[in-house]
């Protein structure tokens, strides 16, 4: 009898279309801007979360100095160089909390002709203790990095695997590309080992390099803390004993941009409660609507022989077909026009990847059309119990 | 088959009580062929939709087959009402969403039957209410006396034992309106078939075998 009940309500939907697609159009616009937000903001989640896994430290240490620089660096990409002791390095390696270490140096490339390509982080690092691009070698490169080596950030698309780039008029060979994080302190940034470093300084001052620097100086030092402790007691303990230095947290840096961009995705996410609330009145007002115009119709019904569960189900079948459809195709639009804009919405929010995992794509889809149904639930459930409640004779005294 | 005793119904009209029905009772038994006579009014139609469940009286009781059908639950009633009556409306009941066929056949979407299993009988009717052609028009593009004729169709798709008509013939000509009444006595006479018809018309009224005048809600035997 069940299917009997869903031709029932097909028919009455496709004969009043354009009532039909109004409704699904109410539903349809919802879905549409629940899911384009609801999948940015995942995926924004995401790539901050990859972002911060593979810069791999709790705390970056910098110069007190270079606070602002080194901030604006790891969130923008744009190079800044500075510089303090190596020593730092030892003295930090001691500090309660402080489980391990390891330590950077940047270099800009210059825009004269010694280096092919300007205006780039260049960052060394020690293979030895480093924690950021160590574990990328072992699982992809499958050896250490040698002198002549070099990685790409995969934000710099102008070059691949294989090309040969000079910095300072020493030639490096691209071995390889990282992973796209979303950070652009990475992914715009070439990484060398201080083996590479060495040879840079060794022909700097010929080649009129920018930054002279020592090779007892470094940029930076990153610090994993132990899991017991929290990083934000950790780098007190660090700025307390060590002079001159900044210790920034990570986390912190991350969570003020992950704040900022959930504060403008929530506005978009309160239109979007806004029109499900128009949705649900519409919704709402049409089948009451639809009851009222349906009286004798109804009521013939249950002369028929059609039970008052009959009634009500016949009523909620035809709010959920019109909401399903209006759901289904809203996600198809959404998730349209993301494909769309895709370009833009990468620039714009910075974020690497548009889709979030399998599971958790299924699982927005999910959502959506779950609200979705239940717009038209909800909305139709007072209209379906007046009309299953109606008294046969008056409904159809009614339509007189 | 049918026992109604002592039945009253009362509308409110304009804030007074307006008592349609008042103290009705009637014996009808299976295979009866009767008529009910009254002007607009008179609580004939109220009083067949009393018999037929569809709206509860103030007082009184509604006993088919010794079944007060008040006490039945909803379910039960409707079933009852599917299975063992069907109605013919004084006013075009057609559903103006399903064509002529799926309107013949709209009992069975509330039945056990199938509808597949009841096709061949819905076209028969059809074609005997010269309606062949017809099959899967919308009711709009019929006139109001080949709806009426489909409304008839589909008061005998369940061969209910029971049929409440209220002006079965209202809209018809004479040729047509003899073609009904055939098919009426031929259900009355073959399958015992129990018809109640509401009509102002004494010309029907005097073709069925036991007449009742209403008036001002009271029923007596003609």
């Amino acid at each position: 009898m069940e299917w009997k009940i869903v031709a029932l309500a097909q028919k009455n939907l496709r004969r009043k279309i354009f009532r039909s697609l109004a409704i699904i159009a109410a539903v349809m616009v919802v879905a549409a801007t629940l899911f384009s937000v609801t999948t940015i903001m995942e995926s924004v989640e995401q790539s901050l979360q990859r972002g911060t896994a593979r810069l791999g430290a709790d705390i970056m240490v910098v110069p007190t100095k270079a606070e602002t620089s080194a901030r604006s660096a790891l969130l923008s990409g744009r190079p800044s160089t500075f510089y303090m002791d190596k020593a730092i390095v030892e003295q930090i390696k001691k500090i309660r909390g402080v489980r391990s270490v390891t330590s950077q140096i940047f270099l800009k490339s210059s825009p004269y002709a010694c280096c092919d390509v300007s205006d780039l982080f260049l960052i060394g690092f020690d293979p030895e203790n480093d924690f950021t691009i160590k574990p990328w070698l072992t699982n992809t490169l499958g050896r250490p990095l040698a002198a002549n080596e070099i990685i790409m950030g995969r934000g710099i698309t102008a070059y691949t695997t294989g090309f040969t780039l000079n910095f300072y008029n020493q030639p490096f060979t691209i071995v390889g590309m990282l992973e796209e994080t979303g950070m652009e302190f990475i992914d715009n940034s070439i990484f060398i080992s201080y083996a590479g470093i060495d040879r840079i300084l060794a022909n700097a001052e010929k080649e009129g390099a920018q930054a002279a620097i020592s090779p007892n100086q470094v940029s930076t030092v990153l610090v994993q803390v132990d899991p017991e402790l929290n990083p934000d007691r950790v780098s007190v303990f660090i700025q307390a004993q060590v002079d001159g230095v900044k210790a920034i947290v990570t986390d912190r840096i991350i969570a003020s941009v992950r704040k900022q961009l959930f504060i403008l995705m929530k506005s978009v996410l309160s239109v979007s409660a806004i029109l499900w609330v128009m949705a649900l009145l519409l919704v709402g007002v049409v089948f009451s609507m639809i009851v009222n115009e349906r009286r004798r119709e109804l009521g013939i019904f249950r002369a028929m022989g059609a039970r008052k569960s009959h009634i009500f189900r016949l009523i909620m079948l035809e709010a959920a077909i019109l909401s399903f459809l209006g759901g289904a195709i809203g996600i198809a639009a959404g998730g349209g026009v993301l494909f769309l804009f895709k370009d833009a919405i990468y620039q714009s929010l910075n974020i690497p990847h548009l889709w979030p995992n399998t599971a958790r794509f299924v699982g927005l889809i999910a959502f959506c059309m779950t609200l979705s149904l239940l717009t038209g639930i909800i909305a139709a459930l007072a209209p379906a119990i007046r009309a299953s409640t109606l008294e046969p004779y008056e409904a159809v005294r009614g339509g007189e | 088959m049918i026992h109604v005793e002592h039945l009253n119904k009362t509308y409110p009209i304009d804030g007074q009580p307006f008592k349609a029905v008042d103290d009705v009772s009637l014996t009808i038994e299976r295979g009866d062929f009767l008529s009910i006579l009254g002007h607009s009014g008179s609580g004939k139609t109220t009083l067949l939709n009393l018999i037929g469940g569809l709206t509860k009286p103030n007082s009184g009781t509604v006993k088919i087959d010794g079944q007060d059908i008040w006490r039945l639950s909803d379910s039960a009633l409707s079933g009852l009402r599917n299975e063992k009556m069907n109605f013919i409306f004084q006013f075009s009941s057609l559903i103006p969403t399903l064509n002529v066929v799926d309107n013949v056949l709209l009992p069975a979407t509330f039945g056990k039957s199938k509808k597949a299993d009841l096709l061949d009988t819905a076209v028969t009717l059809l074609e005997m209410m010269g309606l062949a052609n017809k099959l899967r028009a919308y009711p709009a593009q019929l006139s109001g006396g080949q709806q009426r004729r489909v409304a008839i169709c589909r008061a005998f798709i369940n061969e209910p034992a029971i049929v409440l008509a209220d002006e079965p013939t209202g809209d018809l000509d004479e040729e047509t309106e003899r073609d009904v009444l055939t098919l009426f006595r031929d259900f009355n006479a073959k399958k015992k078939t129990t018809f109640l018809i509401v009509t102002h018309s004494s010309d029907l009224a005097a073709k069925t075998d036991r007449q009742y005048r209403m008036t001002a809600g009271h029923l007596e035997l003609l």
